[in-house]
């Protein structure tokens, strides 16, 4: 009974055991969850952030910040979720403290978009260029265009990459319901298909292995 | 299968694989649905194209930085909480509950030295006025009218019979 009672107090999810530690002021088992999540915050951040100083500064607060409110933590709630929550509002914040810096409104997109489809025509006339170059530069054009996206319609994009990150969850970090979650992320979908259309049809996508 | 069944499984396979028999059902609908290929090629070249998006930069110390920043922010917190300090002061509970307590006490102290006051001025008052409008005995009362009659002075017209009167007594 007693071993019941024990694993009945375990929670299944490992992060908030660890969290649970780090609850009691344990900086070993924070530690470890911020080597699990480190790479995937910095990747959100950046993409809504794209100077890297600034974006590495602000991936470190998401975690300082996480650390001095364990004490809200709730073992009911996922993890991830509860950090993603944190880490998007420093990113809004920081957004909005850029917009209060220059003419910008807080909602365009951080990329100017009017001109992605200019250059990626324009793309399209380089002869031959290397396999590795074209890469990078699909890659630059797609984070580019997610860039380019209205903030909530590029928060859900960036989190439903994750495959453990259910539609709820990113529903909770957008405080929205489940309908409108799904609603934005086909919006997004459909702006990025139509930015990115030329190097959907043309293949250029296509791994040559 | 409906356009939302699409749709569904559209979700799913940006995801995970199909299985064998999900895979069946959307096949079933492509072919029935021919428009529909063109969606579901775009859909899974963009799920391709996202999927292959390169890691943002990341220092190899970040993790390190991160706990350093957490060690400074918990001495930080520890300082600001020593009882006594200036912070503790303007920012515990206990010490605002005092101050708010002292606040207190010398209102409500200056408040009852007032009223002690104006009793005191009420106290003073009345017996100034007691003392200036004493009710006089009743003896004193009993000649009022002739004493008021006495205070009057009549005209000089009227004083002349009582001359003559007073000439022949003499």
């Amino acid at each position: 009974m007693f071993a019941t009672v024990t694993a009945m107090a375990k929670p299944k999810d490992p992060d908030a055991a660890l969290m649970l530690r780090a609850k009691r002021g344990d900086q070993s088992a924070f530690e470890e969850l911020v080597v699990k999540y480190q790479q995937a915050v910095m990747n959100f951040i950046y993409r809504t952030v794209p100077d890297f100083t600034e974006a590495e500064d602000l991936a470190q607060n998401v975690f300082v910040q996480a650390w001095k409110a364990r004490e809200r933590y709730k073992v009911s709630a996922k993890f991830s979720t509860w950090l993603f929550t944190i880490a998007r509002n420093l990113s809004l914040n920081e957004i909005r403290r850029r917009t209060r810096h220059s003419a910008e409104s807080m909602d365009a997109p951080i990329g100017d978009g009017e001109s992605d489809s200019a250059r990626q025509y324009e793309d399209r006339d380089l002869s031959s260029p290397p396999d590795d170059l074209i890469r990078g530069e699909l890659e630059g054009k797609v984070a580019e265009a997610v860039a380019g996206l209205p903030e909530k319609q590029r928060t859900a994009m960036l989190l439903a990459q994750d495959e453990d990150t259910s539609y709820e969850d990113i529903a909770r970090i957008l405080d929205c319901s489940l309908s409108a979650t799904k609603s934005i992320i086909f919006r997004a979908r459909e702006t990025l298909k139509q930015r990115l259309k030329p190097y959907l049809k043309t293949g250029d996508w296509e791994d040559k292995r | 299968m409906k356009h939302e069944e699409f749709q569904e499984l559209m979700e799913l396979a940006r995801r995970q694989p199909l299985t064998p028999d999900e895979r069946a059902r959307l096949d079933r609908f492509l072919e029935a649905t021919p428009l529909a290929r063109t969606d579901w090629a775009e859909d899974m070249a963009l799920t391709r194209l996202m999927d292959r998006l390169p890691d943002a930069p990341l220092a190899s110390n970040f993790s390190s930085l991160v706990m350093q920043a957490i060690s400074l922010e918990e001495r930080r917190v520890e300082r600001e909480n020593k009882p006594m300090s200036l912070h503790w002061w303007t920012h515990s509970w206990f010490a605002r509950l005092g101050l708010a307590s002292c606040v207190a006490l010398v209102a409500v102290g200056g408040w009852y030295r007032h009223q002690l006051g104006e009793r005191a001025d009420l106290a003073e008052s009345v017996a100034t006025i007691s003392e200036v409008a004493a009710i006089p005995s009743v003896e004193v009362l009993k000649d009022f009218e002739m004493i008021q009659l006495f205070g009057k002075v009549p005209p000089v017209a009227d004083m002349e019979a009582d001359l003559h009167l007073l000439a022949a007594l003499e």
